[in-house]
C-alpha cells in the first residue's frame, strides 16, 4: 500500500470514527444559550456587531485607505487614468509575451 | 494486505483496542492516578467516593457531564459544532494507534513515524479552534497563548520523536518497527551503542519537556490558568463539551506517554505477546509518575518565562538529538 493511499484511509477513518462517536452524542445534546462569562460585565461592551466589520477592515488598512481614497477620488478623471497607465502597460505587455510566445496571433 | 483488509484492521484498532476504548480507559485511569499522586504530594486525599478508593471517580465525572448536565454557551458560539471538533481530536489520536504493536491487527509501514505526527497533530489544533470559538476574551486568552506555545512545542516533540525512532529504527523510520523489534545496539559496538542511549536521553529530556507544554501540565498551564484568565480555553465549556475536553487531554496525554515510555525504555520483542503489553504498561506507569512528580512540584511560569525555557532546552536540544541520531 503506498504513502498517499494509507494517509487518505487513515484520515477518512478518523473523520467516520469522529462521526461515530459525535452523532449520537449530538442528539442527546440538551443546549442552553445564555450571556458570555465577563466577571459581570455586560457583553455588549465586549462585542463587535457583524455589521462594523468595515470598521475593522478600516481601522486595520487605514493609512491605505486613506492614501487610495486621496489619491483616486479626486474628481478630475485624468489622475483616475494617470494611476491606471501602469496597470494597461504591464497588461499590455503580458499580452504581448502571451501572442510571441504562441508564435503569433 | 488489499485496501479491505487494511480498513477492516485499522477500523478495529481506531475503535477497540488499542484506539478508543483502550485509551479512553487507560486515560481516565491515569487521571485517578494522576489525580491521588498529586493529593498524596499536597497532603490531601484526593478522589475518594466512587468505586474502590475512588478509582472509577474520572469514569463518573465523564458520564455525568456527557449525558447529564446540558451545555451552557454564550449567544454566538456554535455549541454543537465544538463537541465535533473535540471528537475529531479524540477520533484522530485513536487512529494513530494502528501503529502502537499492541494489538495483532497493528501494522506499521516505511516513514510511518510521518503519519503518526500528522495524525497526533489534530489534538493541539483542536485546542486552539475551542479557545478561539468563543466570543468570550477568556478562552480567546488562552487559545492565544495555546498557539503561541504551540510553535515552539511542536516542531521539539516533532524532531525529537523523529530522533528516537531514527535511532531504533534508522532504515525504515517506523515507529511500528521502533517500538516492536528496536535495534538495540550490543556491547560490541560500544561507541555506537554510547550514541544510541545519548540520543535517547538528550531526545527523552526534550520530548518530555515538550510534552508538558503540550499537554499544560504545570508549570506550563498558562492557557488554562484559573486565577488569571478564569480557566482559559476551558471558561466557556461546559456539560458535553467540557467533557469531550476533558477526554481529548487525557487521551492525548495517555497516548504521548505510552509511546514515550516504550521508546525511552527499548526492549526486545518477548513470549509470549501478553508479556510486551504488560512491559508497556509497567513503563507507562514508571514515566507517568516521574512526569507528574517533576510537574507538579513546580508553580506557573508566565508565558514569556515559558517561551524562553522552551526555546532554551527542548528545541535545541531536538535538533541536536536528531544530528546525533545520524551517528548511530
Amino acid at each position: 500500500m503506498d504513502a498517499l493511499t494509507l494517509i487518505g484511509l487513515l484520515t477518512a477513518v478518523s473523520l467516520l470514527v469522529s462521526l461515530v462517536i459525535w452523532l449520537p452524542l449530538a442528539t442527546k445534546i440538551r443546549v442552553r444559550k445564555t450571556e458570555v462569562y465577563l466577571s459581570g460585565e455586560p457583553q455588549a461592551h465586549f462585542s463587535i456587531g457583524i455589521a462594523e466589520i468595515s470598521w475593522a477592515v478600516r481601522s486595520v488598512l487605514e493609512r491605505l485607505y486613506t492614501t487610495i481614497i486621496n489619491y483616486v477620488q479626486t474628481g478630475v478623471f485624468n489622475d483616475w487614468f494617470s494611476l491606471s497607465l501602469p496597470y494597461l502597460l504591464l497588461l499590455l505587455v503580458l499580452l504581448t509575451v502571451a501572442i510571441v510566445s504562441r508564435g503569433g496571433v | 494486505m488489499d485496501l479491505i483488509e487494511v480498513f477492516g484492521r485499522v477500523l478495529f484498532t481506531t475503535l477497540v483496542y488499542p484506539g478508543l476504548l483502550f485509551l479512553t480507559v487507560l486515560g481516565l485511569l491515569s487521571q485517578w492516578y494522576r489525580r491521588k499522586l498529586v493529593a498524596r504530594l499536597q497532603n490531601r486525599v484526593g478522589p475518594k467516593y466512587v468505586g474502590p478508593i475512588g478509582i472509577l471517580q474520572p469514569f463518573a465525572d465523564l458520564y455525568k457531564l456527557l449525558f447529564v448536565k446540558e451545555l451552557v454557551t454564550g449567544s454566538y458560539s456554535p455549541a454543537k459544532l465544538l463537541v465535533y471538533v473535540l471528537t475529531l481530536g479524540i477520533a484522530a489520536l485513536s487512529t494513530s494507534t494502528i501503529f502502537l504493536p499492541l494489538s495483532p491487527f497493528s501494522f506499521g509501514v516505511s516513514y510511518d513515524i510521518l503519519l503518526f505526527i500528522y495524525l497526533t497533530l489534530y489534538a493541539s489544533i483542536a485546542f486552539a479552534i475551542v479557545g478561539f470559538g468563543s466570543v468570550s476574551p477568556y478562552p480567546s486568552f488562552g487559545g492565544v497563548r495555546y498557539t503561541t506555545m504551540m510553535l515552539v512545542f511542536e516542531p521539539a516533540v516533532a524532531l525529537s520523536l523523529l530522533a528516537m525512532v531514527r535511532t531504533l529504527s534508522p532504515y525504515s523510520l517506523s515507529l511500528y518497527e521502533a517500538l516492536g523489534k528496536p535495534r538495540i545496539l550490543e556491547l560490541n559496538q560500544p561507541l555506537g551503542s554510547l550514541v544510541q542511549v545519548l540520543v535517547l536521553a538528550v531526545a527523552g529530556i526534550s520530548f518530555s519537556i515538550a510534552v508538558l507544554s503540550k499537554a499544560m501540565m504545570k508549570p506550563f498551564d498558562i492557557p488554562e490558568a484559573e486565577t488569571e484568565v478564569a480557566g482559559g480555553y476551558l471558561a466557556e465549556l461546559s456539560g458535553p463539551a467540557l467533557g469531550m475536553a476533558i477526554l481529548l487531554h487525557e487521551v492525548e496525554l495517555a497516548l504521548y506517554v505510552l509511546v514515550f515510555s516504550n521508546l525511552l525504555i527499548p526492549v526486545p520483542p518477548m513470549l509470549p505477546d501478553a508479556l510486551n503489553v504488560v512491559a508497556s504498561l509497567v513503563k507507562y506507569v514508571v514515566v507517568l509518575t516521574l512526569i507528574v512528580v517533576v510537574a507538579y512540584s513546580m508553580g506557573r511560569i508566565r508565558l514569556d518565562q515559558a517561551l524562553r525555557t522552551l526555546f532554551k532546552m527542548p528545541l535545541p536540544l531536538s535538533i541536536l538529538s536528531l544530528a546525533l541520531s545520524f551517528l548511530v
